[in-house]
């Protein structure tokens, strides 16, 4: 490793030693730990080797300095990086896009060069539920280990500037390690070293390179620095035009606000002018993330049913007793537990390494899907107890009742407990910043609607349909089950149309997404918003008509296929829609639009193009 | 560490285990970076680095040298052993080297005893190593004996081979790199060096940091260049001549020139200022569309500076007027005085990374070592060194590339030996191509990959090395000599180009009494006593000083210049007899094929930093081609709209000559009436591109035709047709 | 021979410590402990496996305890409970096995360092 010095190496490539500020502009000491920390003088254990690097300023935040006026697109600095880590042509930890703006002659085309901004608060050690990432005293350096992540791709989804990288032929996250191991021998990064415009350049946070002046936090298509607090600072000195735009597909464009700073904005018209068109697009609704989608509807469902279940009895519902439907409650819980399983079984394959499960307990502390998945385990926990104790009772006779009725309780509470604290992790996953179409409190009032509704569909559906074959009447739990449907409905109702109002507001990234939802699933939306209505118009009706037999069985299997296909798509464009603060791509490469049609067209199938053919 | 954790997650980074490093050159362009080849214990090329104290690169290299090492094992297509059949439309079986080369020498015999000497034609190329160059030539020249004998070099730096010999009397870039760390003005016309040559874009880079001086950059599009220029004129195409005899106007007009140097080492003034007195700015303005103020404005700049350089490549090179272009530039340099000194230059950048090194030794347009068949001396020479009769040369040079192909359709060239080079790629009409290729008696095609579609016409096929699986030198564009040293064996049963080339000569009777030298430095010892004393002096080098000073710039010689020489013309006289380079009066003549109502848009053609030419090795690299996977075409969001054609979706482009599909990228870098294609793809660019021939030089005018554009309406079965032609 | 315990094969260059290494690597006692690491192993992930996913087989046992069901539910239910365990389980063992197993040559303590995950 520490034969990366070249014989005679140019200075170009060697760190400066510089005078730096105490602390960085938003107030962190730019010292990463103090002097008599035990956390000095360590090895980095690079490799398993054990030697101490003798960098006079180990200890100190480091970062990259972008003067974006001077970079030419050469792909150097990806290549140099590619090389060093030895990754394939589909993976790159560092990436290259660019904004334009103007009009010919007069255009204006900018360079992004970006890797990772090894944050003062990074978002993906914090999301990582293996805490596979590590921010290092040494430099600052925010690294990820390959080793100990299971590929669930959480942290690509937090971060604003795409720095973690997912690599779906391998089924782990990877991302820019700062070269560390250069920095111990007082090179700069790879990157930076192989520039080729003077654009790419390195060294201790708040400090400028020889030559420049200017530290900017920010250039037009670098997401709002509140959110990680980033440590990359920029030179843009030339004069830019007052609209700039992006070449890959995603609908934003940038515009100077009255300070002369440039914000995103929806681009309704796309690059050659042509308005969108509002379509179905149904088959794009299938995403990597469909496990999620089934995972996410089926867990609320059997949250809301257990509840029900569970506190049925005690709120007037005494016909869902135990004593009362020997066989019907027991196999009702059965059922209950079988189709967790089916979406637990579906939300661990759907990892990269799904072997690694287990690490998803890792970090309690800081991240929402480590809770999340420590709610939905021991709420399956509860239920399973719950399930054995009242399902299978003769299984116990060497119990004393009046402790296996005490069990029973325990279980069952801990059962409503966890699984509706589950939900809230759940719904607290989805709280991204870097992703405006999810950061906002319809995630909550749509998970916890979808509690509500389909928990009691589902309970009801079985219910009505055992009585039916007992050939007993079930009509009588109806009335009280719409009202929940009803309560659920209205509420993902309301939370969707403060959600839509929020987000045309907000501008940005947010409206950009919601444009993509009233044009190219336009019809898909509408249909969705139809199928809410409709069901709350089916809920009342539920709450008041009195119909019964056939009749009734089919009218109301038809609401709740409306209700459910309603939810299915809901949550499907939920995931769909998202469009994250990322970088601008280049037109070929970090352009989606273009991955997918490789894909469709079978260009994809050449490894050279740089494409994964499938993603899963 | 930080957010409270005791336990520090390991750190892996990853190692390939390189344990020697090996010396190379860089086999794309002609920047000529020096590049290391890192081997691990296996042997096997893992990794590529720049070397920290070569004086052109200074440790960086571009997106293609760094992923070079790939090109070894891991590029996909390279040929194996030698193939031969009867005819284009059967299967290829594998046979013998012996096979292989007692069959196409009889053939080239039996040719030539049938229609001539001249019937056989050899075109090579500008990417293998300078002895082998000299090699061929003798083999050309003196065994086979015919004069239909150029390079693809035809096809990117004739002109301005042909501009340096009017103006100066013989080849020669006078400049280098440094000249960047003098100059005070720069003037570049029709060359991209961010997308073209970046290192050496870099090396203007570090120039421009110590030291401000004016960039002003010619070219129809907004290229990152133009972008980081003071001044883009964004020309019209086709027109340079224009602009250029409207500078000179304006610096004879303004007594900006420098009439000292002038006197003392031009002839031709009178003609040329008569000729330039027409070309004011205010009329020129007109046809090459820079408004008078700016061409004022310019020409200033650049006389007023204490000393100033052009560089130009493909914008002035292939066009109709390339030759005169190259002449006109050097006429702009002349009379300011910027030849030969620091900072003054006219500086050619060349195209393929031993360009340089065929117009030296290959004896394709003249004899080894800037000789001339025109010149009864030289013949002698040459027939003397070689053991041959000297009446056995031609007395002038035969025809270029680029006329050779199209004899094929006349019948006067029946055979062909094609060496590392793929016209039907390169040459524009790719269907005009196709039939010519298939219309020979008999074409041996010698590459390193089997899978170059030239292949597809060949009865033999030699399978050759690739850059660093052979040894010996390449010439850069500032005359710089390079060494590549041989990094691993030649993949499969490939052999190098010069063991080919011996292996030809013994099979002739005339080759067998000549020497061949049997390895690469043997072959340079010729080439250091045919050059000593002559401009391209070589006599100071040998390998193992090369690499010690990472390279040496003829000339160089032992007593005068034994670290070589930085420029040429220091001392103000030049390769004519009488030691005065010449004033050229060039009128203009527009033979464009202008844009019309039925074809509305100017065609331009160009580059893009990840790919080398036909990609027949950057297509295989995934790093590099990943940028640009797929044919695009750069057009005007505004022309785009008007004609309902979306971004990133296929479209039609068609001329009088061809059509192609390709993808559209709609941005404000191009003009409203233009496109731009980049020129790499198979099947793409040049089966529309008009390739009409230069009249000195013969090399295509690529970048200017008309075209018209029309949207596909099954958007699906445009990109089915894409991915069929992407065949690699 | 102490000196080349706890060293993996893969890192040994010299064809004569290799040989040596081969010559203990594949004798009896090391390929008895190379066995038992296996069954550690796998009685380590099955234990933590099912510590998250007995509610899996809770099916299976129900129908197994209701009186008078057909065999052929209980191996409904049984069988992909058992497949997606083995799915699971398999590429766990393996990978720990190669990370912590394979070519090393195993020495006192091994058992407590494989469970807890240390260095071999």
């Amino acid at each position: 490793m520490f034969k990366y010095l070249r014989p005679k190496e140019q200075s170009y490539a060697f760190l400066q030693d510089v005078d730096h500020p105490e602390k960085n502009r938003y107030g962190k000491a730019i010292e990463t730990v103090s002097v008599d920390s035990e956390l000095r003088g360590q090895s980095l254990n690079i490799n398993g080797d054990n030697r101490v690097g003798e960098n006079p300023n180990r200890y100190k935040q480091h970062g990259f300095y972008f003067t974006a006026d001077n970079c030419i697109s050469c792909h150097a600095c990806e290549s140099a990086c590619s090389e060093k880590n030895d990754l394939e042509p589909h993976q790159a930890f560092r990436a290259v896009g660019y904004v334009e703006g103007g009009r010919y002659p007069e255009y204006t085309r900018l360079n992004i060069s970006m890797a990772c901004n090894h944050c003062d608060d990074p978002v993906c050690l914090k999301g990582c539920p293996t805490r596979a990432y590590t921010k290092y005293a040494e430099y600052g350096a925010v690294l990820q280990d390959p080793e100990i992540c299971f590929g669930c791709g959480y942290c690509t989804w937090v971060c604003p500037y795409n720095a973690p990288q997912l690599d779906h032929s391998k089924g782990h996250v990877s991302k820019c390690n700062m070269c560390v191991d250069r920095l111990e021998i007082g090179l700069k990064p790879a990157c930076v070293s192989a520039c080729l415009a003077g654009a790419l350049d390195f060294g201790i946070m708040e400090t400028t390179p020889e030559n420049r002046d200017g530290l900017d936090t920010s250039i037009p298509g670098f997401p709002s620095t509140d959110i990680t607090h980033p440590n990359i600072r920029f030179q843009q000195k030339n004069k830019l035009p007052d609209e700039m735009s992006r070449t890959d597909s995603m609908p934003v464009k940038y515009k100077k606000n009255a300070k002369g700073k440039f914000e995103p904005h929806v681009a309704e018209k796309s690059v050659s002018g042509q308005s969108a068109e509002v379509e179905w697009n149904l088959n794009k609704l299938s995403t990597r993330e469909n496990p999620l989608v089934i995972f996410t509807l089926i867990s609320q469902a059997v949250v809301g049913a257990f509840i029900l279940l569970f506190i049925g009895p005690m709120i007037g519902l005494e016909t869902l007793t135990p004593v009362k439907n020997t066989i019907a409650w027991p196999m009702f819980l059965f059922g209950l537990i079988g189709i967790q399983t089916i979406a637990l079984v579906l939300s661990t394959m759907h990892l990269g390494k799904p072997h690694r499960f287990y690490r998803a307990f890792n970090n309690l502390k800081y991240s929402p899907v480590s809770r999340e998945v420590a709610g939905i385990a021991v709420f399956y926990n509860f239920i399973g107890a719950f399930t054995l104790l009242t399902g299978l009772p003769q299984l116990f006779f060497w119990l004393p009742e009046s402790l296996l009725q005490l069990f029973v309780s325990i279980t069952g509470w801990g059962a409503v407990v966890s699984g509706l604290a589950a939900i809230y992790f759940m719904h607290k996953i989805y709280r991204i910043p870097a992703r405006p179409f999810w950061d906002h409190w319809q995630v909550f009032t749509s998970f916890y609607g979808n509690v509500l509704t389909l928990g009691p569909l589902l309970l009801v559906l079985v219910f009505a349909f055992i009585q039916v074959l007992n050939n007993e009447s079930w009509m009588q739990v109806v009335p009280m089950i719409a009202v929940f449907v009803f309560v659920g409905l209205l509420m993902e109702g309301i939370g969707l149309y403060f959600h839509k109002n929020d987000l045309m507001k907000s501008g940005g990234e947010g409206a950009a997404a919601y444009f993509e939802q009233t044009t190219k699933f336009g019809r898909t939306y509408i249909a969705r918003n139809l199928g809410l209505l409709s069901g709350l118009a089916l809920a009342i009706s539920m709450m008041v008509i009195d119909v019964d037999g056939i009749a009734a069985a089919v009218l109301w299997s038809g609401a709740a296929a409306i209700v459910l296909l309603t939810a299915i798509t809901g949550r499907a464009l939920f995931y769909a829609l998202v469009m994250p603060t990322t970088m601008p791509g280049a037109f070929f490469w970090r352009n989606k639009k273009f991955q997918e049609h490789a894909r469709e067209t079978g260009l994809a199938e050449m490894p050279q193009v740089g494409v994964l053919p499938d993603l899963h | 560490m930080l957010f409270g954790r005791k336990q520090k997650n390991p750190i892996t980074i990853a190692d390939k285990g390189v344990v020697e490093w090996k010396y190379a050159t860089c086999g794309y362009c002609s920047t000529g970076c020096s590049i290391e080849v890192g081997l691990d214990e296996d042997g096997e090329a893992v990794a590529s680095r720049g070397l920290a104290d070569a004086d052109v690169n200074r440790g960086k290299l571009c997106v293609k040298g760094i992923f070079e090492h790939e090109l070894f094992r891991k590029t996909a297509g390279r040929g194996d052993k030698p193939l031969m059949r009867d005819s284009y439309k059967d299967e290829f079986k594998e046979v013998t080297w012996k096979e292989a080369l007692d069959v196409t020498a009889d053939k080239i015999k039996s040719i030539q005893a049938e229609h001539g000497r001249d019937s056989f034609a050899i075109i090579s190329t500008g990417q293998i190593m300078t002895e082998e160059f000299y090699t061929l030539g003798k083999l050309a020249r003196g065994v086979i004996g015919t004069n239909n004998y150029d390079g693809n070099t035809t096809l990117c730096m004739s002109s301005s081979v042909s501009g340096y010999k009017r103006s100066f009397g013989s080849d020669g870039p006078p400049g280098c790199y440094d000249d960047f760390d003098h100059t005070e003005c720069l003037l570049a016309f029709g060359s991209n060096l961010p997308e073209q040559h970046p290192i050496i874009y870099w090396r203007l880079t570090e120039a421009l940091e110590k030291r401000k001086f004016p960039v002003i950059v010619v070219d129809p599009r907004v290229t990152m260049f133009a972008q980081k220029a003071d001044l883009h004129l964004p020309v019209a195409p086709g027109t340079d001549l224009v602009l250029l005899n409207a500078l000179a106007h304006v610096i004879l007009d303004e007594g900006l020139a420098d009439d000292d140097y002038i006197h003392a080492s031009t002839v031709g003034y009178d003609e040329f200022s008569a000729l330039v007195k027409e070309y004011d700015p205010e009329s020129a303005s007109k046809i090459c569309g820079i408004d008078a103020d700016m061409i004022r404005k310019v020409a200033r700049l650049y006389a007023k500076a204490g000393s100033a350089m052009t560089i130009w490549t493909m914008g002035i090179n292939q066009s109709t007027h390339g030759s005169d272009g190259v002449c006109a530039i050097n006429n702009l340099n002349l009379i300011t005085g910027n030849i030969g000194k620091p900072g003054g230059s006219s500086l050619s950048i060349t195209g393929q990374c031993n360009a340089m090194g065929t117009r030296e030794w290959s004896s394709c347009s003249g004899l080894p070592g800037y000789r001339a068949l025109e010149n009864e001396k030289d013949r002698s020479e040459i027939a003397e060194f070689w053991g041959i009769d000297v009446d056995y040369f031609p007395e002038k040079r035969g025809m270029f590339m680029t006329d050779i192909l199209p004899a094929i359709e006349s019948g006067d060239i029946r055979g062909l030996w094609l060496i590392a080079t793929n016209p039907m790629t390169s040459m524009a009409n790719t269907d005009l191509m196709r039939k010519l290729l298939a219309k020979l008696d008999f074409m041996v095609v010698q590459d390193a990959y089997a899978d170059v579609e030239t292949n597809q016409y060949s009865h033999v096929f030699l399978p050759s090395a690739v850059w660093a699986e052979k040894e010996g030198c390449f010439t850069n564009t500032e005359r710089r000599v390079n060494l590549i040293r041989n990094v691993v064996k030649p993949h499969g049963d490939s052999k190098t180009d010069l063991e080919i080339f011996n292996q030809m000569a013994s099979r002739f009777e005339r080759g067998a009494k000549m020497v061949f030298p049997e390895n690469a430095e043997g072959v340079f010892d010729e080439l250091k006593q045919l050059s000593k004393g002559r401009m391209l002096d070589y006599s100071g080098m040998t390998y193992d000083k090369i690499e010690e000073s990472r390279g040496l710039q003829w000339p160089c010689n032992e007593d005068s210049a034994p670290e070589g020489s930085q420029r040429l013309y220091t001392d103000g006289v030049f390769q004519f007899p009488d030691g005065k380079a010449k004033l050229l009066a060039l009128p203009f003549v527009d033979d464009n094929e202008r844009p019309n109502k039925e074809y509305p848009f100017w065609l331009n053609s160009g580059r893009v930093v990840e790919h080398f030419h036909t990609r027949t090795r950057t297509g295989k690299v995934g790093n590099a081609n990943k940028f640009s996977p797929t044919p695009f075409m750069e057009m005007n969001p505004q022309a785009a709209e008007k004609l309902g054609i979306e971004h990133g979706s296929y479209v039609k482009v068609s001329s009088i000559r061809g059509d192609a599909t390709v993808m559209v990228q709609c941005t404000e870098r191009i003009a409203p009436d233009a496109v731009f294609i980049p020129f790499h793809f198979h099947e793409c660019v040049n089966r529309i591109a008009l390739g009409l021939l230069d009249p000195h030089s013969r090399q295509p005018a690529y970048k200017q035709c008309a075209v018209k554009i029309e949207v596909i309406a099954d958007q699906v079965a445009a990109a089915k047709e894409n991915v069929e032609a992407r065949a690699f | 021979m102490d000196k080349y315990t706890s060293r993996r094969l893969s890192e040994i260059k010299n064809d004569f410590e290799r040989g040596v290494f081969q010559v203990v690597y594949d004798s009896r006692k090391q390929r008895w402990h190379r066995s038992f690491a296996l069954m550690v192993l796998i009685v380590k992930h099955v234990s933590r496996g099912l510590l998250f996913s007995w509610p899996l087989y809770l099916l299976a046992l129900a129908a197994y305890s209701i009186p008078d069901t057909s065999i052929l539910l209980v191996l409904f239910l049984l069988l992909p409970a058992m497949y997606v365990s083995w799915a699971i389980l398999s590429r766990g063992v393996r990978e720990d096995y190669e990370n912590l197993v394979h070519g090393y040559l195993l020495r006192t303590g091994y058992i407590g360092r494989i469970i807890f995950h240390g260095k071999v």
